[in-house]
């Protein structure tokens, strides 16, 4: 039996698919917002990641694990041990502790080297060990370990990274929703007529699934290489600005990070689609009349005061008022897009003031090695080191106990003191810092931060005005017909009188972002280090950088709608 | 004959804050299968509300509507979606074309649903008796009222639908074209053996119309079958 052909054209899917095609400008700004966004999420992960992990070569120098109360026998055959590179014994009183340094620079792989160090060893059947082995377990085991390295190495580099990948992840997915809430509601005519063709919400949503999702995975896939190649270069740059070798930023790709965050992103935007498809209109008759394809729909018949006092202005305003939840929607949506650029804008000034404020402010630090004290004797031994400025003293445990001592030295005395500190440390078994080493680093560290956030900014701010200039433009399309009708009644003579409400918006949009990113940063440490001047004049730039553009959209259409033919514009372009 | 639609004690009431508009009241009707049924009536008389709520469209606040045996606003969601989707056709007088899909893609939109396959000859065939062939590939802002009308008369054909509502299909279109466009609902309707129910205010069709009916204040009346 011949088979019948069937002229079925196209999938769901398909359909989405081709809207894109045909109606590029409506999903223009989302592509570039997924760009920018996804762009700064996975340069900040690499950024961090490839700081992380110069620190952790940093402080791999020294050793990797120290482990105390063993035997001289055991302390010989743990040095023996295949993957052990070296084990430096010192003797505290009857027991002795080995620095231990390691083959594999695999920071991940710390914890399952001690474990299986003490079961080699055999250490796991003393007493002391048993309890150790317990309390590594549920994480105290870092009080044998480095503690720089440990504070770095303990923190997984995912924890270390979460919040700002997630702000930045909170804020792309949620533009994307606002995005495509405005959407839903300005073509609500269009899925209404798909209602009544007898396509289901859960179509409509698998739609506008496949069209975001496609767009999210472009953005992902331009993203991505953009991101390592911006990283990449960005640590050459630094590299030649500071010569320290501290700064040469490690180049690796943090595989795990980004394959979490990637169907993260993914799952968040599916899960807002089935929420955004509820503003879906139930009826399809609703959804077909309910949108505002007539122009100056928004305007009652019976609003007399427009009626008496006819204004572009007015009128402007009053479709804002109309149409408030769409007018909210493009507020929010903005928003969003403006909160990461301010974030990293406070973020870069924030840096910028701790640089000056930097509480590694200190040459030498004593730390106490439980059960050791730092006592006054010690205290005074150290003040009276030559070379030796002042000594401040912290933590106090009472009777005359300290668990920190600060030591500060004459200008440029640092080197020349350092060994009678640590002399110092080792007499007493405490632990010692050389920290004015960390002070130079830290100030430098500082400008990389700051470099890297003010950087951040620029580019985030830069893809955020294309994006609501393109967005923008696209908003200004739509509503052509309405300016062809106030022009036909003799209104609309200037900028301020067309774009009233859309100035407005904006404004909003800005100082809500403003508010936002100011709040997630009161949130974080060190936040009391912003400069309300430096502040003031980052904002009035920020907010000039992002009007003007705007400034000269506006102007255009209204030159355009000069010389338009008006029939032609009341009439639409059909998209 | 069989009733293929079939209305009980329909109305449908907006309230907007305090008042209330009562769009249809009471109204009750049978349609036979393979007629052509209009409805007349002066502007915001119901006429409109009343065929989105026989189409499925829109629910009644009382009364039932059946479509064959079934009762349609006691379906699911998912079936009466389906039912929109295959068993009526829907004109409207503004087109309602999607205005990215050319006219090829708007005729065959109802197909892209899962499970709807049209055989490509009789695709073919409601093409070329719509007289559509050489505008297939035109997006809708290229086409004239009376050739987006025709599209979207194949559109609504396309799935074969048990019956055919049609929204004052040539209240956007000139004397002539509305002639043609009628010309070719009728004759389609003939030829696919379909139920036709229609609001209009041309007295050509009401004349050649197998059953009349008006519409005034929400209230439905038979003034005429063919013939009489």
């Amino acid at each position: 039996m011949k088979k019948k052909r069937h002229a079925r054209a196209f999938s769901v899917f398909q359909l989405s698919l081709t809207e894109m095609r045909r109606r590029p400008a409506a999903f223009l700004p989302f592509f570039l917002l997924c760009v920018s966004g996804l762009f700064i999420l996975y340069s900040l992960l690499f950024f961090q990641y490839g700081c992380w992990l110069s620190e952790l070569r940093i402080s791999q120098s020294r050793y990797h694990v120290l482990l105390p109360q063993l035997t001289d026998r055991q302390a010989e055959e743990i040095g023996a041990l295949p993957y052990v590179q070296s084990a430096v014994p010192f003797r505290y009183g009857d027991s002795v502790t080995a620095y231990i340094k390691l083959r594999d620079n695999d920071p991940e792989k710390l914890r399952a080297y001690c474990v299986r160090i003490i079961r080699d060893v055999g250490l796991d059947q003393t007493p002391a060990y048993r309890d150790n082995v317990i309390f590594q377990t549920s994480g105290p085991m870092d009080n044998w370990i480095n503690r720089e390295y440990c504070e770095l190495a303990a923190t997984p580099f995912f924890m270390r990274s979460l919040s700002l990948t997630a702000l930045c992840m909170a804020s792309v997915v949620g533009y994307m929703l606002c995005a495509m809430a405005g959407k839903v509601r300005a073509d609500g005519r269009e899925y209404g007529t798909l209602r009544a063709l007898g396509f289901r919400r859960i179509d409509i949503c698998r739609c506008l699934a496949g069209q975001y999702l496609s767009l999210y995975a472009l953005g992902s896939f331009a993203a991505i290489p953009l991101s390592l190649g911006v990283y990449r270069l960005l640590s050459v740059l630094l590299k030649q600005l500071f010569t320290d070798n501290y700064l040469q930023l490690d180049f690796a790709f943090p595989a795990k990070e980004v394959l979490f965050w990637l169907p993260i992103g993914a799952l968040l935007l599916l899960l807002g689609t089935a929420v955004v498809t509820r503003l879906v209109k139930r009826e399809p008759k609703d959804g077909i009349a309910g949108s505002a394809e007539a122009s100056l729909s928004f305007v009652k018949v019976s609003d007399r005061r427009f009626v008496r006092r006819p204004s572009a202005a007015h009128c402007n305003l009053l479709r804002a008022w109309r149409c408030r939840t769409s007018t909210l929607w493009r507020i929010v949506k903005k928003a969003f897009l403006l909160l990461l650029p301010a974030f990293f804008l406070i973020l870069a000034i924030m840096l910028y003031g701790m640089r000056e404020m930097s509480e590694y402010d200190r040459d030498f630090g004593l730390f106490s090695l439980a059960p050791n004290y730092i006592t006054e004797e010690i205290a005074q031994a150290a003040a009276a080191l030559d070379g030796v400025e002042r000594t401040e003293k912290r933590v106090d445990y009472g009777e005359g106990n300290y668990g920190q001592l600060l030591i500060y030295a004459e200008e440029g005395r640092q080197a020349e003191i350092e060994r009678a500190v640590e002399a110092l440390a080792n007499a007493h078994y405490l632990q010692f810092y050389n920290d004015y080493r960390n002070k130079i680093m830290n100030v430098e560290q500082s400008d990389i931060f700051t470099v890297y956030y003010l950087a951040q900014a620029a580019v985030l701010l830069l893809a955020s005005v294309v994006t609501m200039r393109a967005e923008e433009a696209y908003h200004l399309r739509r509503r052509r017909p309405e300016m062809a009708v106030m022009k036909s009644m003799g209104l609309c003579n200037s900028c301020r009188e067309l774009f009233s409400a859309e100035i407005l918006t904006l404004l909003l949009s800005a100082l809500l972002s403003g508010i936002a990113a100011a709040a997630a940063h009161a949130a974080l440490p060190g936040a009391s280090w912003l400069r309300p001047g430096f502040l003031i004049a980052a904002a009035l730039v920020f907010l000039a950088l992002f009007l003007l553009p705007h400034a000269a959209l506006y102007r255009k259409t209204r030159r355009s709608l000069a010389r338009a033919n008006l029939i032609e514009w009341m009439e639409g372009d059909g998209i | 004959m069989n009733a293929i639609l079939r209305a009980e004690g329909i109305s449908k009431i907006y309230r907007q804050g305090d008042a209330s508009v009562c769009a249809v009241r009471n109204c009750s009707l049978s349609v036979e299968k393979g007629t052509f049924n209009v409805v007349v009536g002066p502007s915001g008389s119901g006429k409109s509300t009343l065929l989105h709520i026989l189409s499925g469209m829109d629910r009644p606040s009382s009364g039932t509507v059946f479509l064959g045996e079934e009762e349609i606003y006691a379906l699911s969601e998912k079936k009466l979606s389906r039912l929109r989707n295959r068993d009526v056709g829907f004109v409207f007088q503004k087109f309602h074309l999607l205005p990215f899909l050319t006219a090829h893609e708007n005729i065959l939109l109802p197909a892209a649903l899962p499970g709807n396959a049209v055989p490509d000859a009789f695709a073919a065939d409601v093409i070329r008796r719509l007289r559509l062939g050489d505008r297939l590939h035109h997006l809708p802002h290229e086409l004239s009222g009376g050739q987006q009308q025709r599209v979207a008369i194949a559109r609504a054909l396309i799935n074969r639908p048990k019956i055919l509502f049609a929204d004052e299909p040539t209240g956007n279109l000139d004397k002539s074209t509305a002639a043609e466009v009628i010309g070719t609902l009728r004759e389609c309707a003939r030829l696919y053996e379909q139920t036709v129910f229609l609001v209009t205010h041309d007295p050509d069709l009401i004349r050649k119309s197998d059953l009349v009916y008006r519409m005034d204040d929400g209230s439905l009346r038979r003034i005429g079958v063919r013939g009489n």
